[in-house]
């Protein structure tokens, strides 16, 4: 199972990687959202605040009306942010409930490709 | 100051109510729209004090009548416009507003074009065809012509990928664009060509790179060559990211699945239902980026030499299209458009200063 202490460090490595993806920064310019990641065992919750394309701040605290919300176990959410899995389909059999536009779902899902390809 | 925006709730319109409402402060912009749950919550999220919401159904004359006497500019964004575009344009005539639409489609631009004496007999300014394409890239082609001592040839291209577009009117588009002929222009006459004909490999700015384009009904090639005088050949093509998706759309025109507007709709409905599965199925080896992009290249002669000009662009497609027609919203505004009647970009919009409007709002023409 994965530990509270191994889930933020990943997803601070992930933020880290999306930050400096030059592809990401060119191609998210208009993307600004709010989006939480909710876990089940361990039970965790952080905000996400992308500002064009960059995460500008990640605070473990809920926010209510977010933009895009996941959820799903803390192994399967880790790994997607490892780049282990791939969101879709998890999204697509029912492992990972993702809240948001279809436009941020695919967003989302290309971030996670670009970053790990 | 009052903006309108119709359609003002949707991926594309939202955009312009952004742009317009942080680069025109001092002025009021409304979203109208149908879905007047959707157009607050999109006011809501954009955030600033100078925008209203405004219930509309286009369908009603007399209420399109009212909210437009009340504007000095309207923007008109609902699509598909093959459809609405007859419907919103004469109204805003008829009310003596400003407009400035995205029309990207081919038929609709033709008939628009026939409403300038109208246009012109009532004062009244419409910049059609204002987006990212047609738009953008009749200001390039405008931009290149300008920087030559002849032209002769203006290919422009598109990229538009499924990953970055969710509205129901841009897929009705496609499939409308994609099927029987496209207007072309060459030797000097305008010509019919099979869409999804005259397969090209075209390099697009990084990291879409090198995707294979092909005809498709769009509105360049029907007023290029009205206002860029003396060039020989003006030609469109586009694609859809994945590139497995164009087998998609050619299968279904092959197959008469779109051939008429009940099919197209249901079709068309059926698909944007679900573009996570769709990327997917198509996606699975190209993951599509959520970007979309253009090309333009203007090739003449400049003191007796051969010369070529090309520039392309990429952001997400409701910048590319939004930022466009907010820009030319405001230049009417700011009486920066002295023409009165029909026209389209390359006839009213000066191209250094649309670039520069560009840049601040980080959307780069890069030279290819």
């Amino acid at each position: 199972m994965v530990t509270l202490e191994t889930l933020i460090n990943t997803l601070n490595t992930f933020v880290k990687k999306v930050n400096e993806n030059m592809t990401l920064k060119k191609i998210l310019k208009g993307w600004s959202k709010l989006m939480v990641v909710r876990t089940k065992d361990p039970e965790t919750v952080a905000t996400l605040k992308i500002e064009k394309g960059t995460v500008v701040d990640v605070k473990l605290e809920d926010t209510p009306g977010a933009d895009i919300t996941l959820s799903a176990n803390a192994d399967v959410i880790n790994d997607i942010f490892t780049g282990k899995a791939n969101p879709s389909r998890l999204y697509l059999d029912g492992t990972l409930k993702v809240f948001a536009s279809q436009k941020d779902q695919m967003v989302l899902d290309s971030i996670v490709d670009i970053v790990w390809k | 100051m009052k903006f309108v925006v119709l359609g003002g709730a949707g991926d594309m319109g939202s955009e312009v109510v952004a742009d317009l409402a942080q680069f025109s402060p001092e002025s009021k912009v409304a979203i109208v729209d149908l879905r007047k749950d959707v157009a607050e919550k999109k006011a809501k999220s954009i955030g600033l004090p100078n925008i209203v919401v405004e219930q509309c159904d286009v369908n009603k004359r007399d209420d399109v009548l009212k909210i437009l006497k009340g504007a000095q500019v309207v923007v008109n964004c609902v699509g598909p416009f093959y459809k609405y575009e007859k419907v919103i344009l004469p109204l805003a005539i008829e009310a003596g507003t400003g407009y400035v639409d995205i029309c990207d489609d081919h038929d609709a631009t033709e008939r628009a074009l026939s409403y300038s004496d109208m246009a012109r007999s009532n004062n009244v300014t419409a910049l059609i065809g204002m987006g990212w394409t047609p738009g953008i890239t009749n200001v390039l082609a405008r931009l290149g012509s300008d920087r030559l001592d002849k032209v002769e040839s203006i290919n422009i291209y598109w990229v538009g990928s499924i990953a970055d577009s969710e509205g129901l009117a841009v897929t009705k588009h496609v499939f409308h664009v994609i099927q029987g002929t496209a207007p072309s222009y060459e030797d000097h006459q305008w010509i019919d060509v099979n869409a999804l004909s005259g397969n090209e490999d075209v390099k697009f700015p990084d990291p879409i790179g090198v995707q294979n384009a092909y005809y498709v009904g769009h509105p360049e090639p029907v007023t290029i060559p009205r206002y860029i005088k003396g060039v020989k050949n003006v030609t469109l093509k586009g694609t859809l990211l994945p590139k497995d998706i164009n087998k998609l759309g050619k299968f279904l025109v092959d197959t008469d699945a779109v051939s008429t507007e009940k099919k197209l709709n249901a079709v068309s409905e059926f698909l944007s239902g679900d573009l996570v599965v769709l990327s997917n199925l198509f996606g699975s080896k190209d993951k599509p980026l959520p970007v979309s992009g253009l090309r333009v290249d203007v090739h003449g002669t400049k003191s007796g030499r051969q010369k070529t000009y090309s520039w392309g662009a990429i952001d997400s497609m409701s910048r590319l299209t939004g930022i466009p027609a907010s820009i030319g919203a405001q230049m009417m505004a700011k009486g920066m458009i002295k023409q009165i009647g029909v026209i389209p970009a390359e006839a009213c919009i000066q191209p250094e200063h649309f670039i520069e409007e560009l840049k601040k709002r980080d959307i780069e023409i890069e030279e290819m």
